[in-house]
């Protein structure tokens, strides 16, 4: 038979086997274990984790008033921060001179005052930069809706090598050179990634809203909150139909239009290709001249106007919109009653900072 | 095996209850982990389908609400984007195949919530225009209807009813459908155009009325047709279908991990079994070790204990001969502490001038080891005291062998008190005989005296039987004196010539007047009368003739006694019958036992010590006889006395009266004999010792010679050096032979090596003698080639009578004159004393010492002063060959000159330049130098 020695080893090598085969049979909890953890990290907050929940309008209206920010809890606020941080960090983009900051300035309307922008040569963008504040409402980003959601949104104006012409490589280089940026982004698991600083962006983005506004209040019950004047103007935006777009929280922002539907032929030819608008996006002929509804909110503060910017002061906007997509010359007393209700819209920038 | 079976049992226990927590933790996690997930999971698919629901009845019940705005749409479509995105993620846990199904069913509910989204957009986008549109209509219709009172044109009407269908239509009225609308446009349409130039304001409204009733009716079939089509986006059915691709994936996911924890609780058990097993087959392994380790232990304990009490000295020697181990006794043997011996050289406790030998016989014994005692035959090995004082040493060897190494083990008996009580017996025996024999003398010596004054024969009668009985003590005291010598081995056979007749003249004188006095009748029978005058020791011989008759006439009542004498070529026969009681078989066996005798009655009856036959039988064997019995009981015994049959020419001596050792007899030969010697004395000492006996001897120095010699001359016989200059004597024996030469030759030689005598017995050498000559051997061999072969030849070719060859050989007897004790050197005896060296036979060294005499002694030292001077010479010049050839001289001559030791020195030099030990060899010949100036005068 066996040496002592030989039925020793065999016993060890035995326990060894099975060792071995128990830890293969935990493979499987083990891998999945390991394929789960990247993709659960970025963590997901509803906008109940933002925004108090909406109470009751006294005044009926297809407009809804901009909630409140909630006080954050402090894993979302550390999230929030940073993001405030990256929004004003230059090393975002390719040169390292331009931020987000540069185009969208929330304390003044979170839009460029410069309507069309200039992009990172003096390079003219063609499109009248959109504000970020309460950008959060809105259905799709973009005037065509290219981008579905915030999170999805910030990479591209980082990218686009007009705007901050931003190399994604380099700029995580960047960030993880520097001690204190590593340090924040310790929150995240993952640490210094393309998603990790999309979502402290996002997020920040997420708490730029502007509540209080006359308006707002009105609806919830502050009679004294608008003025005459800015009442009627509010009864005439809702009787001419200017409501059936611009409604909801954002007053616009949640749907697409097709731009000039009571315009002439001629007043169509004038756009150029630049405004195709969501036919770029779908491919859908019928969505040629579609952009998303503009926001009205703080319409008042981000002039100019329209899409390509084309319209320099409120009055304009409200006639041409009279015009083109009401098929209604809006008369003087219209328009200033309208412009009136809709500087009743600029809400409260404070927070939005 | 040992270090894992401590690993084992020291780590076997917590590695077993870690591994187990390990495994068991795991199991646990795993399953929590997968029925969270599946819950997760399942959750997510129904916030799915609670989503899709909200969607479409906002879709459906809210499109008409002017109080709703589509930010519940803008909130569900993001919900719902979100929901499946996390059902992409979370997809992600089941197997590969499940994970890719419910991808591919995922993204399939993607693109067709995408589709729905577009159909949505498309329908908010269309409800935002009617919506407008239709908040303009009554205003509008307000208008024409004002317009128709200014107007007489019909077409404000045909406008407003337009408008009023159209508003039907909305409001759901079966009757209207969109196409008739239509219809009703373009009849609208075509009265406009009739009526253009007259009614300005009319027509005016009423195309604005169109205008607007066809954007609304556009935009309303455009919105219900993008709600249907968002409507008919199936998502319900693919939910459905990804709920049940996951609860088939659960399904197997659970039977999978069921098998899984099977098999892992399968292997726990396999693994705590084996674990159980090896830690309780090593456990038991390391009992059974441990009980076997105690029991060596103890085995060891008890056989150390049994050394330790050994009264004999015991010792373990390592083969560079160091002392290894002692027990106490062979301490206190030689007096010394452990510490001071172990691992010492051995030959500390041999006196110093027996270093180099004991190291030659280390050497040897390391050679050739077997057990044996220490020196050998009568020599005495001595040993030192720590204290300086020498002792006898009885030592008995055995190779053993420990851990693989090779080892000598040594038995040490002090025999200092043996020796003394030895030498006290002696000294009693030696007293005892004189003082027993003394009175014994005196009484029988006055009676015989006083037989002769005695005044009367009743007188000399009792007187007489006082030295009879005298006499028979005396018989007795020389019986036991007798058996004590032979048990001792003390007893001498003399060789020396006696007249057979006139022993048995004596016999019968001695036994007749008894016979007659017993009345019976002694008859001794004699086949000739010429005289027997034969070599031997005739005393002896006399006195196993005078037991056996005494017993005859004994034990017979009646009858005869005879004692018949006759011989034949080799043996001497003499039997003593009688007609007595007779023996049976069982007493004839015992017969010759000590103290024995026939019976004890018969020791009653007739009295006697029961030792004769003993002592007899004992006499007989030593002089190479034998007694034979045979007898019948009641009829009579026969003893038969066989002794070698050795006839002598020489005369016996008349005066031996006193008991003194005989001359030695010496053959003569007439034969020649070639000497083949290199060594001056020795030449000179065999020469005179063949010349002795006779024999005419040629020399020469080396092998050529002895080949040009012995091819030149016939000779009877060449005795052969082994080691010569020029040619070896195994070269010139081999050279003698190929040239036919067949006279035989005897290798004498010094070289004692299995190998030479190997290397001579292949060229046909049958005999074999050694230096120091050993003279009986020599005799024999003489005796084989000179006269048994030659006369065996003889007789063959010539049918010569044995006898007649011998008469006339014997003309050239002659006596050596013998007178050893005046002879002897002094020196040599003292060496003899006290050699612990194999001595040859003592007597045939005596005689070879008688022959040494002082010229010859004067030519040994002379040569060993020369052989003194060369080796000196040859050490300083480092010539070892000349070394060599002095040292192989050396050798020879002193153990031929009865200087053992130094031949011992010699050869040990001679041994270690063959060895090629250099740098003992310096020292060793520096030794043997010393000791040669020591041996000279």
């Amino acid at each position: 038979m066996l040496t002592e020695r030989q039925r020793v080893t065999l016993l060890l090598l035995l326990s060894v086997v099975a060792i071995l085969a128990a830890l293969w049979s935990l493979k499987g909890p083990w891998q999945l274990h390991q394929k789960e953890r990247p993709q659960a990290a970025l963590r997901y907050f509803s906008d109940d984790a933002f925004y108090q929940p909406a109470a009751r309008q006294k005044i009926e209206s297809p407009i809804n008033p901009i909630p409140h920010l909630l006080v954050l809890s402090a894993d979302l606020q550390r999230r929030v921060d940073l993001g405030r941080q990256l929004f004003r960090d230059t090393r975002l983009s390719g040169s390292e001179e331009v931020s987000c900051l540069s185009c969208h300035v929330p304390g003044v309307g979170g839009h460029d005052p410069r309507g069309d922008s200039l992009g990172l040569n003096g390079v003219k963008l063609g499109r009248n930069t959109p504000t970020v504040l309460n950008a959060t409402f809105n259905v799709k980003l973009f005037w065509d809706g290219r981008s579905p959601d915030l999170l999805d949104q910030v990479s591209d104006p980082i990218g686009n090598p007009n705007e901050m012409n931003g190399k994604w490589p380099d700029i995580i280089d960047r960030l993880r050179s520097d001690p204190e940026m590593v340090k924040q982004f310790s929150i995240y698991p993952q640490g210094i990634t393309v998603a990790t600083i999309s979502d402290a962006i996002a997020l920040y983005e997420r708490t730029l809203v502007t509540p209080d506004s006359p308006f707002d209040r009105y609806l919830m019950g502050d009679n004294t909150a608008i003025t005459e004047k800015q009442k009627s103007g509010y009864e005439r935006f809702v009787k001419y139909g200017c409501v059936s777009c611009h409604q909801g929280r954002n007053v616009g922002g949640n749907l697409f239009e097709k731009i000039g539907i009571y315009a002439t032929k001629q007043q169509l030819e004038q756009f150029s290709e630049s405004d195709l608008g969501r036919y770029r996006v779908t491919g859908d002929i019928s969505d040629t001249l579609v952009f998303r509804v503009p926001s009205l909110r703080n319409v008042a503060l981000t002039a100019p106007y329209f899409h390509n910017g084309s319209r320099p002061t409120l009055r304009d906007a409200v006639s041409s919109m009279g015009r083109f997509q009401l098929g209604k010359e809006l008369s003087d007393e219209d328009v200033d009653h309208l412009v009136a209700f809709l500087e009743s819209l600029s809400g409260d920038l404070e927070g939005s900072d | 095996m040992s270090l894992a079976q401590r690993f084992v049992q020291r780590f076997a226990s917590p590695i077993l209850i870690l591994l187990l927590a390990v495994i068991i933790g795991l199991t646990v996690f795993y399953q929590k982990v997968e029925s969270e997930q599946h819950f997760l999971y399942l959750d997510l698919i129904n916030q799915l389908e609670k989503q899709d629901e909200h969607y479409r009845s906002t879709l459906l019940y809210r499109r008409f609400q002017m109080s709703e705005n589509f930010d519940e749409l803008v909130k569900v479509e993001r919900e719902i984007k979100y929901l499946l995105s996390q059902l992409m993620i979370h997809s992600d846990y089941m197997g590969d195949e499940y994970s890719g199904r419910l991808y591919r069913q995922l993204d399939l509910l993607r693109v067709r919530f995408e589709r729905k989204e577009r159909e949505v957009s498309k329908f908010k986008s269309s409800r935002a225009l009617y919506n407008n549109s239709i908040l303009y209509l009554p205003t509008l219709s307000k208008q024409t209807e004002a317009y128709a009172k200014f107007e007489k044109s019909s077409l404000p009407y045909e406008a407003h009813r337009v408008m009023e269908d159209l508003l039907a239509y909305l409001m759901n009225d079966q009757r209207y459908s969109s196409l008739a609308l239509l219809e009703r446009f373009e009849a609208l349409q075509r009265e406009i155009e009739s009526t253009r130039g007259e009614g300005g304001l009319a027509v005016q409204g009423a195309k604005e009325v169109l205008r607007h009733s066809s954007l609304v009716l556009n935009s309303y079939t455009k919105m219900e047709q993008h709600l249907k089509a968002a409507l008919a986006v199936g998502v319900t059915a693919e939910i459905d279908q990804l709920r049940s691709i996951h609860q088939a994936g659960q399904e197997e996911e659970e039977e999978r991990s069921g098998r899984v924890t099977q098999l892992l609780f399968l292997f726990v058990l396999l693994l705590f079994l084996g674990l159980v097993l090896a830690v309780g087959y090593l456990r038991r392994v390391h009992q059974t070790l441990q009980r076997s380790h105690e029991r060596t232990t103890q085995v060891a304990e008890e056989y150390t204990t049994i050394v330790n009490a050994t009264p004999s000295g015991v010792g373990i020697i390592d083969m560079e001969g160091k002392l290894v181990k002692a027990n106490p006794a062979l301490l206190e043997i030689f007096g010394y502490e452990a510490g001071e011996l172990l691992n010492q050289p051995i030959e500390r406790l041999v006196p110093e001038r027996f270093h180099g030998q004991h190291q030659q016989f280390r050497k040897a014994f390391s050679n050739n080891p077997h057990t044996r005692a220490m020196g050998s035959g009568t020599s005495t090995v001595r040993g030192i005291r720590k204290s300086g004082v020498e002792f006898p040493l009885n030592i008995g060897l055995s190779p053993i062998t420990l851990d693989g190494a090779s080892y000598i083990m040594a038995g040490v008996v002090d025999t200092t008190e043996f020796t003394r009580l030895e030498k006290a017996k002696d000294e009693f025996l030696a007293s005892m005989s004189h003082e027993l024999r003394t009175p014994l003398a005196t009484i029988i010596g006055n009676c015989e005296v006083l037989a002769e004054h005695a005044a009367d024969s009743e007188d000399q009668e009792i007187i007489y039987a006082i030295g009879r009985a005298g006499r028979n003590q005396l018989a007795l005291v020389n019986d036991i004196l007798d058996m004590s010598k032979i048990e001792a081995g003390k007893f001498v056979i003399e060789e020396t010539p006696y007249d057979l007749n006139v022993l048995l003249n004596d016999l019968e004188r001695m036994f007749l007047v008894k016979a007659c006095d017993q009345g019976i009748e002694l008859t001794v029978e004699q086949r000739s009368d010429e005289p027997l005058q034969l070599l031997g020791d005739g005393q002896r011989v006399g006195q196993i003739l005078i037991n056996l008759l005494a017993n005859a006439i004994k034990f017979t009542e009646q009858g005869g006694v005879l004692l018949k004498v006759w011989h034949d070529s080799r043996y001497l026969f003499c039997n003593v019958e009688d007609t007595g009681v007779g023996m049976s078989p069982d007493t004839i066996d015992k017969l010759f036992g000590r103290f024995e005798q026939a019976d004890g009655s018969v020791s009653r009856r007739f009295g006697g010590s029961g030792l004769g036959l003993y002592i007899s039988l004992n006499l007989t064997e030593m002089m190479g006889g034998e007694i034979d019995v045979s007898s019948i009981e009641g009829k009579g015994s026969i003893f038969q006395l066989r002794i070698p049959y050795r006839p002598t020419d020489i005369p016996v001596e008349e005066s031996q009266a006193d008991g003194q050792t005989q001359s030695i007899l010496q053959q003569r030969y007439d034969a020649t004999v070639l000497i083949a010697e290199d060594t001056l004395e020795l030449q000179l000492l065999e020469r005179r010792i063949l010349e002795s006996m006779g024999i005419t001897v040629a020399v020469v120095e080396n092998g050529v010679a002895a080949v040009e010699r012995a091819s030149a001359n016939s000779f009877d016989l060449i005795l052969m050096d082994m080691q010569m200059p020029e040619m070896d004597g195994i070269e010139a024996t081999r050279v003698l032979r190929e040239q036919g030469v067949t006279t035989p030759i005897v290798p004498l030689t010094a070289n004692v090596m299995q190998r030479h005598r190997d290397a001579f017995a292949a060229e046909g050498c049958e005999e074999f003698l050694m230096k120091p000559i050993d003279r009986q051997e020599l005799r024999r061999v003489l005796h084989r080639y000179l006269v048994e072969e030659k006369d065996q030849l003889k007789l063959a070719e010539l049918g010569i009578e044995d006898r007649r060859i011998r008469e006339r050989r014997s003309e050239e007897i002659a006596i050596i004159d013998d007178d050893r004790s005046t002879k002897k050197p002094r020196r040599l005896q003292d060496k003899f004393d006290h050699s612990v060296a194999p001595s040859r036979h003592s007597e045939a060294e005596a005689e070879a010492e008688d022959e040494v005499d002082d010229e010859l002694m004067a030519i040994f030292f002379d040569s060993t002063t020369k052989n003194r001077d060369k080796l000196t010479a040859a050490l300083s010049a480092k010539n070892w060959a000349e070394v060599r050839a002095v040292v192989h001289t050396v050798k020879g001559s002193a153990a031929s000159f009865g200087y053992p030791e130094l031949s011992m020195q010699a050869e040990a030099v001679q041994l270690s330049v063959d060895e090629g030990r250099a740098e003992e060899v310096a020292g060793l010949a520096m030794d043997l130098v010393i000791e040669m100036g020591r041996v000279l005068p």
